[in-house]
């Protein structure tokens, strides 16, 4: 069995303890059914939340809202980097910025983003922004300092044209920074929602996995929240373990 | 014969102090001029100056009997470290990029001329030192310039590369008529290859 099969092997077998145990410390009776339902109960729960309350389509929601702000943070990093290479006084004043607005979490400035904005879907954008924009930002800068030093004598020994020298060393050098940045900005994203949709509720048309939460706790639906917890671990499991997972790109070095 | 580069009275500060003072050179056609020094007495700072990579405080330099105020450079670059291939294109697209206009013809042949075609389709990390520096050179080559500007481009390679790697520079500069301007700390190598060698002391 090789390394990989063998840590796999590892997982599923960790994943089966903590099943057992879990049922095992349900069944038991230290905890009453509605803190600590069994696992078959809160699976069957999970079903009947995907077949008639559209939990899928809930979760696609609060996905879709991540990965739009990603996006507004990509397009905002990539100007902030450009700037603040161009203009050295951009550049030093996103980093104190970054600085400064990085470790503040997206609760934190809630209050002040609801007095700002209101209640309503922006506020929840500005939110997400905050919490994508910086990691990205970060992780972009870092890669384009290092491409920047170990190309710069390249650069300017064969005169390529800019928009040559962005597309063929940035952005193709740049692919293992961005799935890195993607990877942090996702999960601070991903968090930064459910609390969120905790505290707005619903925004608009549509309400997220972070609302659906918190109803079932108001419905005293144990099994539904502890459902709704799996899925936001299933979606963390699939985003950085596998669309954002660190790929071998040996040839990227 | 028709001087290519004439450097005059070349001069440049580092600190207040003068690093490279008064120094003279003229490279003609068809001809390799080694210059050769210890490590760290500013061989490559002198090869940067003349191929327009950095400033130079005093002196004057004449590309072609006039002096180049172009964008860009005048002559490309081979250099010691291989690691300014990029490693997410193969090597015919590392030595296709900084000629876009090169045909397709030219860039076979060019490939052909330095050993390559068997391993045009791969990437760096598949290549050995050798062959890196193989693409280095066509990479300045498809620029299509009369001069090149080598920097210990064989430096970091063993004897019997570097020897390999000198038969084909020698090779390359009798098919091309090419002018080269050659840094080496290496008097063996400087002797092999240059037609003149300018000591810097």
């Amino acid at each position: 069995m090789d390394n990989n099969a063998r840590n796999r092997f590892y997982r599923w077998i960790f994943v089966f303890l903590i099943l057992v145990s879990w049922e095992f410390i349900a069944r038991s009776g230290i905890f009453t059914q509605s803190l600590f339902p069994s696992m078959f109960s809160v699976i069957k729960r999970l079903l009947v939340l995907i077949t008639k309350e559209k939990l899928l389509l809930k979760t696609a929601y609060s996905i879709s809202l991540v990965l739009l702000a990603m996006g507004a943070s990509l397009v905002i990093s990539t100007i902030l980097i450009l700037t603040g290479r161009k203009f050295q006084w951009i550049g030093t004043n996103v980093e104190l910025m970054n600085s400064v607005a990085s470790p503040l979490p997206g609760i934190a400035i809630l209050p002040l983003v609801i007095l700002w904005l209101g209640v309503r879907q922006e506020a929840m954008f500005f939110i997400m922004i905050h919490a994508t924009l910086w990691p990205m930002w970060r992780q972009l800068s870092l890669g384009v300092d290092r491409l920047h030093l170990r190309y710069n004598r390249f650069e300017k020994a064969f005169v390529l044209s800019p928009l040559r020298r962005f597309y063929h060393i940035y952005c193709l050098g740049i692919t293992e920074d961005l799935i890195a940045a993607m990877s942090v900005s996702w999960s601070r994203g991903w968090r930064a929602l459910i609390s969120v949709e905790m505290i707005f509720g619903i925004v608009g048309t549509q309400t997220g996995l972070g609302w659906m939460i918190y109803e079932r706790r108001m419905y005293m639906d144990t099994e539904g929240l502890y459902a709704g917890l799996i899925v936001i671990a299933l979606c963390g499991i699939l985003f950085e373990s596998l669309i954002f997972k660190k790929r071998n790109l040996r040839r990227m070095t | 014969m028709k001087p290519l580069i004439t450097v005059t009275k070349l001069g440049k500060k580092f600190g207040g102090d003068y690093i490279i003072k008064d120094f003279n050179l003229v490279l003609y056609e068809n001809e390799i001029v080694v210059i050769m020094g210890r490590s760290g007495i500013g061989k490559s700072t002198l090869l940067n100056i003349i191929g327009k990579l950095e400033p130079h405080d005093t002196g004057e330099i004449m590309y072609d009997d006039s002096v180049f105020d172009g964008i860009g450079v005048p002559f490309p670059f081979v250099f010691q470290e291989m690691e300014t291939l990029l490693p997410w294109k193969t090597v015919r697209q590392n030595i296709a990029l900084v000629n876009p206009k090169a045909s397709a013809d030219s860039l076979d042949d060019l490939i052909e001329s330095v050993g390559l075609t068997a391993h045009q389709d791969k990437y760096p990390h598949e290549l050995s030192g050798g062959m890196k520096q193989r693409v280095g050179i066509a990479r300045a080559l498809i620029c299509a310039s009369k001069v090149l500007l080598m920097d210990e481009p064989f430096g970091s390679l063993d004897r019997e590369m570097r020897l390999r790697l000198q038969e084909l520079l020698l090779s390359i500069q009798k098919k091309y008529a090419l002018s080269i301007l050659f840094v080496t700390h290496d008097e063996e190598e400087a002797k092999q290859i240059g037609n003149r060698i300018l000591t810097i002391e």
